[in-house]
């Protein structure tokens, strides 16, 4: 039994909101139904099993550390959204379970050591692939998602927008009920009709492999520190920029939107720039176009420090002196067109990479002086 | 600038996902099983369950004036929106096919739903209670009998065949209902109304709360419904619905305020013509609608999102010469040379100090007695000369051209005509007319005609059969399946 520390009180009972309302200007109290209750609810259990290597190796200059893990969370507890027909959004359940399998190395290296010079490399490397083994039977639709029993979990899924419909394409696209300029979804089902079976897998928001690499080099009193930070084979709503790619009249837009189609570009995702009384048909937020591939690689951190001789030092009464140089989130290398792939998620759990509004990390440098009497 | 921005993000999220944005979770602790059981705490939860009715009005983001009542409303292609606030509302201004991820096709769903479990707890806490004596327990039962007849009937018109359920939800297993048949709905519909009937409310309640008067109201509206499209019943559901108009009339509770700007005066709320309204106050529970129709900044930035429901010039020049309705300040108001705004909303107090406290009207006397005379007229076949019929219609005509003298007969479609004139931009009245007539105001000469195959001046194509129902939701149908079917 390991519960879930996400869960809010009272969540078995069925609970009830007061607010303020009014009759003839008068305010008065009203209650209305705030959660429904779930009396099956029950613990989140899981199990784990783990199995370790530890390796030195060349005396004592590399070791290696790998786990192997498996672990299986029963009755996993989650907001399970409901028709509305129940009068209720959803109601915390045990859904079902899901499995998540990884491997985690760690190597640590001192590649050369001499008298004066030192190269010590710490390498972290982690793998985990995550199933739903369970869901009673049900498919879930959190925002933008899809969890299917046999499917990872944090699927983005979709419509897929092949790009806008072209003027040599009226026809087709009047069947759907579409102008020159619109956009254009694969109709997956082919079957003439924009429909929720249209959607298919647009990507995952996690990670296939996240790597770490810290490799500190020492000459003399000079040491060098470079951190490194990788994450590959995620991908991440944009929701940002599709939110600041909106034609409405007044206000202000990405400077993407200068690529709508117009019949001079038709080769573009962004549908045709139209007054408001003449605009193109719903959007579709978490489309192909929204999900983007968010791999990166981050210098996280580069530090360089000199220390001085403690014979020099001496003749001052100091028993330490150093001087360094810091620069934090140095660089960032990554495809993605928001301001930073290292996503915080939208909302709980399984709502995993959604980018709205991310704070870009700063860079920061930092100069340190460090006298010790 | 940075403002803009934000705001900009703000509303287009709200297309979003508006809904998960929204939720709060409650603090307190109460619990159902632990309530009902004091006179006190059955009346709060009795006001609770008229918190829903405000919900197509409520702004589905940050006070801007995007609402259903707004976006549903530009559908007979009356009026236009002239800044549109993004696709999800043009969508309805220019009659593209909703699409089934349209935003607000899921709001107004749960705006059937959410209300109701409200509504269904109440009725099945107090139906047993004995802590209230049997007056009041009756009295409280009929207004959520009602309660339950108004949102249904919201439901049944918007959708079609939707789920019916009575009872509140006890489990999360069987939550995927399957629909129910349009008659089905309706017959539901009659038989909450029948109870409300007999529950003893008294014609008026100035506290405005649901009174005899909204309950024979309602029941008039649902007959001349099933009369008409899509059940068809006939001349039995007209003369019902005539049988039921007269009774609120020759209960000589109700009369039409001499001024239209009477209609807006807030010393008149929940009195003489109002037979229904949302309750507002500027504190606890204001209104947006005095914003929403402030006529469009043209050369300002800061109302931008304003006039979501601005009367086109050509359905402003249907009304007849003379018509009194079109003067300034009674149901329209020109703000520029040429340039209209519908006024039935504007709040002279919210214009010095908003916001806005004015209640929402929506049953007035008015359609009343222009349902009365539809239903006889249709009775006769067409055309009516029942002194009772003509005369209910001519307390209508006669306000808006004074001078005119009480006509001999009346044919039906000079009555919807004068619906259509007198209900504009009231929450989905004219909408709800087309559906049931299928026919509309040709602006272009102001005669009725067919409603399928006619285009409206705002519309980018004529009207067909499928744009008479919004789709299911997708939310909805993601969530239970069944919704894609048809009825069993």
């Amino acid at each position: 039994m390991v519960g879930n520390a996400e869960i809010g009180d009272f969540a078995t009972l069925a609970r009830l909101t007061t607010s303020l309302t009014t009759f003839n200007k008068q305010p008065v109290t009203g209650v209305t139904l705030g959660a429904l209750a779930n009396q099956d609810l029950s613990w989140e259990s899981s199990e784990q099993f783990d199995i370790g290597i530890e390796l030195g190796l060349f005396n004592g200059r590399a070791d290696i550390i790998v786990d192997f893990y498996n672990k299986v969370n029963s009755d996993l507890l989650y907001f399970k959204r409901l028709p509305s027909t129940t009068g209720f959004t959803g109601v915390m359940d045990n859904i079902g379970d899901i499995q998540n399998r990884g491997v985690e190395i760690g190597i640590q290296t001192i590649n050369i050591l001499t008298d004066k010079f030192r190269w010590n490399t710490g390498l972290n490397f982690t793998r985990n692939v995550n199933e739903v083994l369970n869901l009673n039977g049900d498919i879930m639709y959190p925002w933008s998602g899809r969890i299917m029993e046999g499917r990872p979990l944090n699927e983005f899924f979709g419509f897929k927008r092949l790009g806008v419909w072209s003027l040599n394409e009226v026809d087709e696209a009047a069947t759907y009920g579409k102008l020159p300029g619109d956009v254009k979804w694969q109709d997956t089902n082919n079957n003439g009709v924009k429909d929720l079976d249209d959607r298919v897998v647009l990507g995952n928001g996690m990670p296939k492999f996240e790597a770490n690499m810290v490799n500190t080099f020492t000459y003399g009193g000079f040491s060098l520190l470079v951190d490194l930070q990788s994450m590959y084979g995620l991908s991440l709503a944009q929701t940002t920029r599709h939110l600041q790619q909106n034609a409405a009249v007044r206000v202000n837009s990405y400077t993407v939107i200068l690529d709508a189609w117009t019949p001079t570009n038709q080769n573009t995702q962004i549908p045709a720039l139209r007054t408001p009384n003449d605009h193109p048909s719903p959007s579709e937020v978490a489309d192909s176009y929204a999900i983007e591939d968010a791999s990166f690689l981050r210098v996280r951190n580069i530090g360089l420090t000199y220390r001085f001789m403690p014979s020099w030092l001496n003749s001052f009464h100091l028993t330490n002196l150093s001087l360094g140089l810091n620069v934090e989130n140095a660089f960032l290398f990554t495809k993605y067109s928001g301001m930073d792939p290292e996503y915080t998620s939208l909302g709980s759990q399984l709502d995993q990479g959604v980018d709205i509004y991310q704070y870009p990390k700063p860079r920061t440098i930092s100069i340190n002086l460090n006298v010790n009497f | 600038m940075k403002r803009l921005i934000l705001l900009s993000a703000l509303i287009a999220l709200c297309f979003i996902s508006c809904e998960s944005f929204l939720e709060e979770e409650p603090v307190g602790i109460l619990t159902t099983s632990q309530f009902f059981n004091t006179p006190n705490q059955i009346q709060t939860a009795v006001d609770g369950a008229y918190i829903g009715l405000s919900r197509p009005f409520t702004s589905v983001f940050l006070g801007l004036p995007i609402s259903e009542f707004l976006t549903f409303s530009a559908l007979p292609g009356f009026s236009t929106n002239p800044f549109g606030t993004g696709p999800d509302e043009s969508s309805f201004v220019r009659l593209d096919p909703i699409d089934p991820g349209n935003g607000y096709l899921n709001h107004a769903f749960n705006t059937v739903y959410v209300p109701m479990e409200n509504i269904n707890t109440v009725i099945a806490n107090i139906s047993e209670t004995k802590v209230i004596n049997d007056v009041l327990k009756n009295r409280y039962l009929g207004q959520m009998f009602f309660l339950r007849a108004y949102h249904y009937y919201y439901g049944v018109k918007l959708f079609g065949e939707i789920p019916l359920k009575t009872t509140p939800t006890e489990s999360i297993s069987d939550v995927e209902l399957p629909k129910a048949k349009v008659e089905d709905i309706f017959n539901q519909i009659v038989d909450d109304l029948e109870m409300a009937e007999a529950s003893g409310l008294p014609w008026r309640d100035e506290t405005g709360h649901v009174s005899m008067g909204a309950v024979k109201m309602l029941l008039a509206k649902v007959y001349l419904e099933m009369a008409g499209y899509p059940l068809l019943k006939g001349a039995e559901y007209y003369q019902n619905a005539y049988d039921k108009s007269r009774e609120i009339i020759a209960s000589g509770e109700f009369s039409l305020f001499d001024q239209y700007a009477e209609l807006r005066n807030p010393a008149n709320e929940n009195r003489g013509e109002h037979i229904l309204m949302i309750q507002r106050q500027s504190n606890v529970a204001n209104s947006e609608l005095h914003n929403a129709v402030l006529p469009p900044a043209i050369t300002s930035a800061g109302n931008i999102f304003n006039s979501s429901l601005l009367p086109t010039l050509e359905f402003y020049n249907s009304y007849m010469e003379g018509d009194s309705r079109t003067e300034d300040g009674a149901y329209f108001f020109e703000y520029e040379p040429g340039r209209i705004t519908t006024y039935k909303y504007w709040d002279e107090l919210a214009a010095s100090t908003p916001p806005s406290g004015a209640n929402i009207p929506l049953f007035r006397y008015a359609d009343v007695l222009l349902l009365c005379a539809e239903a006889k007229a249709n009775v006769d076949g067409g055309i009516t000369s029942d002194p009772t019929a003509v005369e209910a219609y001519f307390k209508v005509r006669n306000r808006a051209f004074p001078n005119e003298t009480i006509p001999t007969s009346l044919a039906v479609d000079e009555i919807l005509k004068e619906r259509i004139w007198e209900l504009s931009f009231e929450y989905l009245l004219t909408w709800f007319d087309l559906q049931r007539t299928r026919k509309t105001l040709d602006v272009n000469n102001g005669e009725m005609v067919n409603l399928i195959g006619h285009k409206a001046t705002t519309h980018l194509r004529a009207f067909a059969e499928s744009d008479l129902l919004l789709p299911m939701p997708n939310e909805q149908v993601n969530l239970n399946p069944k919704l894609s079917e048809p009825a069993p």
